[in-house]
């Protein structure tokens, strides 16, 4: 019984201090790579790599054993957490290159369907010193969230009632 | 660690002048990922995991790396 379970469990060999990449062994042998997303694949790989990414790379040795990939992943982010922060001098303002890119962020949300959050980032945006000293690219922002419609909380209430239907009526004869 | 299609980021690379970089290439989807990780911190204030904060914590260094030393940020294939 004690030998099954053994066999049965996952193991993070690896891991890089900040916990993003890292290399575990899984219920049947094989070691993998496992890489934050967008950033490749998970990929089976020789074990001999663990020894060389510890050996060269950096890499913190664990070598510890779970019965879950949700435990392996509770125990990397605890660990995760432990990092040391860089120093807080990096953080700086948004400049219009930064609002160019998260504005490509917003818009994919919002073209995900997640119209909630892009309209909570757009606010958000116009806000950013940078963008109020640049009315072209405020303008544009302000467009962009006109064109997403307004937001659930202000839409009519659903005149499912008589007293809801009046409300309803209140809201249109207001807007 | 490194092949044609596949590689390892280096977590530690010893100590040289940030000026000898002159260029950090990562894959587009990983760029977006770290993108998105910055609005949602910056702009929706949401909690990120701690691995989240490290990557855009790293992320955001190099964004200054192009600022100030005109480090470029390219996309690979």
């Amino acid at each position: 019984m004690t030998d099954t379970r053994a066999a049965l469990s996952i193991a993070l060999l690896a891991m890089a201090p900040s916990g993003e990449t890292y290399m575990a062994r899984d219920p049947f042998g094989r070691v993998w790579l496992l890489q934050p997303p967008g950033a490749g694949e998970p990929l089976v790989i020789d074990a001999s790599v663990v020894d060389a990414a510890v050996g060269k790379h950096g890499f913190e040795r664990v070598d510890r054993e779970f019965t879950s990939w949700a435990e392996l992943d509770r125990f990397r982010l605890e660990m995760a957490s432990l990092t040391t922060r860089l120093p807080a001098a990096e953080a700086r303002p948004l400049d219009l290159e930064d609002v160019a890119r998260l504005f490509g962020v917003v818009r994919r949300w919002a073209a995900g369907g997640e119209t909630s959050r892009a309209r909570q980032a757009s606010f958000a945006l116009l806000e950013e010193p940078v963008v109020l000293g640049d009315p072209a690219v405020h303008h544009r922002i302000l467009l962009f969230l006109k064109d997403l419609g307004e937001p659930r909380s202000l839409l009519a209430p659903d005149p499912g009632s008589d007293d809801k239907a009046k409300y309803h009526d209140r809201w249109r004869i207001a807007a | 660690l490194c092949h044609d299609d596949a590689y390892l980021e280096v977590v530690r690379a010893g100590h040289f002048p940030i000026a000898l970089i002159v260029e950090v290439r990562m894959r587009p989807a990983y760029q977006n990922r770290l993108d998105d990780l910055d609005a949602r911190h910056r702009l929706t204030h949401e909690i990120l995991a701690p691995d989240e904060a490290n990557e855009l914590e790293a992320y955001q260094a190099l964004q200054g790396w192009n600022r100030r030393l005109g480090v470029t940020i390219a996309k690979t294939r």
